[in-house]
């Protein structure tokens, strides 16, 4: 779960662009990922996707973890419309199994789809720091005291995830079995009730020691750094959303003519 | 009503990312799980998701709610935990929002409270996850309705007596 923005990324092409206009190519992704219809022009939209990251950062490689899991959803899709898809021409039947010709089609774009639209999440949330993304989301008029939670997420996220590695290690010791899936389900409950209570006692120490150091009191913060929006940036967001805009109307022009 | 439906003091707001990260990794477990046992059902993942919206409402109130909910959608995102993880955005904020509409009329003390609150969260959040399923997974919607329908119905009963439980036990031990 790597979420952490790393120094390494200060040296790449991609931080001379504002977290808006990074904000603006996540949704003409997630836009096209949702619009196109075809295989074709699902693998058009990830082929840009990956050739703009390979432009920008240099490296694929922070995408690697990606790999397997979208091979297992792929297969978990292949599953599901095998077993459900209606369309097309029956190709095979064994008792109350049907098997119809657009079932591979339809897991194919399937996958595909989520394969931009996670590829476009991993792409956006780290090509940023945490420290832009709040400053972004002060640009957007919201208030500091939210803002600032998106570092408090980062900073907290593997503080918990070791919290419940120990707490798991802990009810292994007093001899809980975690091997198969069953162990597994019949463990949720032994771990995430310690677990829970737990982050609630650290909530309140954390809230309380944040407040002692005056969190929230005055309306207005200072940073050590600010986004300031280039000419660039401004251009490449009205091109991006003009494209947005045009190819929306272009898909409801032959049902308005 | 207003001070039954928002808490915006930090101790809340810290709550709702801690609280919003012991729900994204939890989802992330049960959804392993479901992974496994029922692809398209999402039991175990959809009684997570209804437990937690209802119980960080109920500690937290909103915004710590639609906080929490964001925090696990973006990081299911970001993750590649689930093709449907785009949705979660929707679902997580809708139905959190549900949540608390009905969490501030009722006194939420009879388990029928739980149970109304988590139908009207469940109702809402899994109709934004039947359409991901109609629009990613491309299931055909009566096979999506049928699947939303029976993760709705498990989700709301049993995380309506979780979510009862686990509170009445929060308050007794006076953490919130």
């Amino acid at each position: 779960m790597e979420l952490s923005y790393s120094a390494k990324h200060n040296e790449k092409f991609i931080d001379k662009f504002d977290p808006r206009t990074k904000l603006t190519w996540y949704l003409v992704m997630i836009y096209y990922s949702l619009s196109c219809e075809t295989a074709l022009k699902l693998c058009i939209v990830l082929l840009v996707g990956i050739t703009v990251s390979l432009v920008l950062t240099g490296s694929l490689k922070q995408y690697k973890v990606m790999i397997m899991t979208m091979l297992f959803l792929g297969l978990q899709m292949l599953i599901l419309q095998l077993l459900f898809c209606r369309e097309g021409i029956l190709i095979y039947q064994w008792g109350i199994l049907k098997i119809y010709s657009e079932a591979i089609p339809l897991a194919l774009t399937g996958l595909l789809k989520a394969t931009i639209i996670v590829f476009a999440s991993m792409q956006f949330f780290t090509s940023s720091s945490p420290m832009d993304f709040t400053l972004m989301l002060m640009k957007f008029k919201i208030p500091y005291r939210f803002a600032m939670l998106v570092g408090l997420s980062i900073r907290f996220i593997p503080l918990m995830k070791d919290e419940y590695m120990s707490i798991i290690e802990s009810q292994t010791t007093r001899g809980l079995k975690m091997e198969s899936v069953w162990d597994n389900i019949k463990s949720i409950i032994p771990t995430f009730l310690p677990f829970l209570y737990r982050a609630v006692r650290r909530s309140t120490e954390v809230g309380l020691a944040m407040e002692l150091r005056g969190y929230g009191r005055s309306k207005t913060r200072t940073f050590s750094s600010d986004l300031s929006i280039k000419n660039y940036d401004i251009v490449l967001i009205i091109a991006m959303f003009l494209l947005i805009i045009i190819s929306f109307v272009c898909k409801l022009l032959p049902l308005a003519i | 009503m207003e001070e039954r439906l928002f808490r915006t003091d930090t101790k809340a707001l810290v709550g709702a990312v801690i609280l919003g990260i012991v729900f994204l990794i939890m989802m992330q477990v049960t959804g392993r799980i479901d992974g496994i046992l029922d692809p398209t059902l999402l039991l175990f993942n959809g009684t997570c998701w209804s437990f937690f919206t209802g119980l960080i409402i109920l500690m937290y109130r909103q915004p710590a709610g639609i906080i929490s909910g964001l925090l696990e959608a973006v990081v299911a995102m970001a993750t590649a935990y689930s093709p449907l993880a785009f949705f979660f955005l929707f679902a997580n904020t809708i139905g959190s929002i549900a949540y608390s509409l009905v969490a501030a009329k009722l006194s939420m003390e009879k388990l029928s409270h739980h149970i109304l609150a988590q139908i009207a969260s469940n109702v809402t959040g899994n109709f934004c996850v039947m359409l991901g399923l109609i629009t990613v997974v491309h299931l055909d919607w009566k096979v999506a309705l049928v699947t939303s329908s029976i993760t709705t119905l498990v989700a709301t009963i049993v995380a309506g007596i979780l979510t009862k439980s686990v509170y009445g036990a929060l308050k007794k031990s006076s953490l919130i």
